[in-house]
């Protein structure tokens, strides 16, 4: 079941990127929707190799500070980013940051699954090989590597050329995280992967992150909190687009500082 | 109470009675004017419509020419109008989106006589194309780009967000998306309206007039100074002289036409099922 990531062939700096991992340094971060802030002077420092649970209650903001990592408001009409956030050492809104390289390096999975109408095998190999880290024929491996990672291989191996969409729900999802995991990604954003699944793939989805955190960051949304207390090593609580608390998860969930964390972690609000 | 219900009542039954009405006024004038078309040249339906040419009371050249000028429509017209419309759905800044689209309506609103009129100043007399087929294409392809512009640019536009957003997400190159992520979706939507801008085009007399004009031979494959035979070009000119033969010539030349448009739009309806399946299973 656990592939050895190292055996997949690949060329020396994908290789090299392969092994590395970044913090994600947010600094004065505000995002702004026309005159409505959504994000309100944010500064927050996510460690490499850990799982952060960011929660909050709805519409406080979540989406839109994971957004902002990988840049995806670049795409939104009206929203304006302003602030710092660099991974490792690069500066995401750095005038000559490569965006393409940036997302390679940024993986995000979305609440819903969302696979490409193409075969089971093209919607995890489209990626590296835009990216030019495979072959076509090395592809093949690649894709093989990544399902047996997510736990998919069993269930896929004889219909790759098949339509997704003949999968189930929590089956879709697993394929879109074997597909952002085929670029080797250093960060890992999850916005609420799992609130449309079902325990047992829910289980099966915390196990793999745990894994996957040996070698990347890992900031996870999540409205579950008995999911943020198990997987999760720090916890960033937000409300109304303000960081209020972030600490280790069991500081977090027992001896909280401020008391809206307190309120919130026993179900007072949110 | 009682009343009230009953007031109900009274609305839903009008209600189902005017969109019974409405359908009735799709319906009936459609399968009248196919059937009654048929029928009526039904007599003049014979081996010799397609082996003799105008000049002998067949239909061949109007036939053959019909074909050519709908391909080239559809090369021309339908590879300009996919590419408009993917540009305005995909590459264009939201203000030369609506500036392009603006054009492409009034376009869309200029009759075809009209476009028939200016192919005749500008291709046949300014640049001495004479009458031609190319002539012909490009007043027919210009008056339907506007149609595939559109309907591309809503093929391409409905496709969801999230496989978007996925594929940026992923890093993806822009033209890698458009061909693999939302090609696929979009291509049903594509092909019918390609379908629907040719069966139009098929339909249509005023711009070939003026530019196409009319011959009673096979076409031949000289772009200029080469008048073209069609179908429509054919119940036009036989409706106006005098004799039973032009009449019914100019019946089945009708007859034939609508045939080629039902044939299209069935073949579109079909292609466009078949791509929505392929995607929907995706055995590749
Ligand atoms: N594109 C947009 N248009 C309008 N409002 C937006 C948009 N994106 C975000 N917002 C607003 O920004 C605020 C934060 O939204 P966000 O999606 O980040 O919240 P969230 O914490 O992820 O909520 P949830 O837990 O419900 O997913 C909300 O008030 C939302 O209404
Ligand atoms: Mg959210």
């Amino acid at each position: 079941m656990t592939a050895g990531y190292l055996s997949i062939p690949t060329t020396a700096t994908a290789q090299k990127e392969r092994s590395s991992s970044a913090a994600v340094r947010v600094r004065g971060l505000s995002v702004k929707l026309a005159s409505r802030t959504l994000i309100d002077d944010v500064s927050v420092t996510f460690p490499e190799k850990r799982i952060t649970a960011i929660v909050g209650p709805t519409g406080c903001g979540k989406t839109t500070l994971l957004r902002s990592i990988n840049r995806m408001h670049d795409h939104s009409p009206g929203i304006t980013v302003s602030g710092d956030i660099t991974v490792g050492d690069t500066h995401v809104y750095g005038a000559t940051t490569h965006l393409r390289e940036l997302r390679r390096r940024v993986g995000m999975l979305f609440q819903r699954a969302n696979p490409f109408p193409q075969s089971i095998e093209d919607n995890v190999g489209i990626a590296p090989r835009a990216h030019g880290m495979v072959s076509r024929r090395q592809s093949r491996e690649l894709v093989e590597q990544q399902l047996i990672e997510v736990g998919l291989w069993e269930a896929v191996k004889d219909r790759l050329s098949s339509s997704p969409f003949t999968l189930s729900g929590g089956q879709q999802q697993l394929l879109c995280l074997a597909r952002t995991l085929a670029l080797s990604p250093e960060v890992l954003l999850l916005d609420e992967p799992t609130s449309a699944l079902d325990p047992g793939t829910t289980e099966h989805i915390e196990a793999l992150l745990k894994r996957l955190r040996e070698r990347m960051t890992i900031l996870i949304v999540t409205h579950n909190l008995s999911q943020a207390l198990r997987i999760s090593d720090e916890v960033a609580f937000f409300m109304a687009g303000k960081l209020v608390e972030h600490a280790t998860s069991n500081t977090f969930f027992h001896e909280a500082a401020d008391q809206r964390s307190r309120d919130y972690v026993s179900g007072r609000v949110g | 109470m009682e009343s009230k219900s009953r007031t109900r009542q009274v609305r839903a039954v009008l209600f189902w009675a005017l969109c019974a009405i409405a359908l009735a006024i799709i319906i009936v004038p459609a399968v009248a004017i196919v059937v009654g078309i048929i029928a009526k040249a039904w007599p003049a339906f014979s081996p010799a419509i397609i082996t003799h040419t105008t000049a002998t009371d067949g239909l061949q050249n109007a036939i053959v020419g019909t074909l050519i000028l709908s391909v080239g429509v559809l090369l021309t017209a339908g590879t300009i109008g996919v590419l408009g419309g993917l540009y305005i759905a995909e590459f264009a800044s939201p203000r030369i989106g609506s500036v392009l689209r603006f054009f492409s309506e009034v376009l869309s609103g200029v009759p075809s006589i009209v476009v028939g009129y200016v192919g005749y100043l500008s291709l046949v007399v300014a640049l001495g194309w004479g009458y031609s087929v190319l002539g012909g294409v490009l007043a027919l392809g210009t008056l339907i780009i506007p149609y595939i512009v559109k309907s591309t640019e809503v093929a391409f536009s409905t496709v969801p967000r999230s496989l978007r957003e996925g594929s940026v997400a992923l890093g993806l190159p822009k033209l890698t998306m458009i061909r693999k992520v939302l090609l696929p979706p979009a291509l049903p939507g594509i092909i019918s309206g390609l379908v629907i801008a040719i069966a139009i085009s098929t339909g249509e007399t005023a711009p070939l007039l003026f530019t196409a004009d009319f011959s009673d031979h096979n076409p031949s494959i000289a772009l200029f100074h080469n008048p073209v035979g069609y179908l429509t070009g054919v119940t036009y000119f036989d409706l106006q002289q005098p004799g039973a033969n032009y009449l019914a010539l100019a019946n089945a030349a009708a007859a034939v036409t609508v045939i080629m448009i039902l044939v299209l739009i069935f073949g579109g309806r079909l292609i466009t099922a078949r791509s929505r399946r392929m995607i929907a299973r995706m055995d590749v």
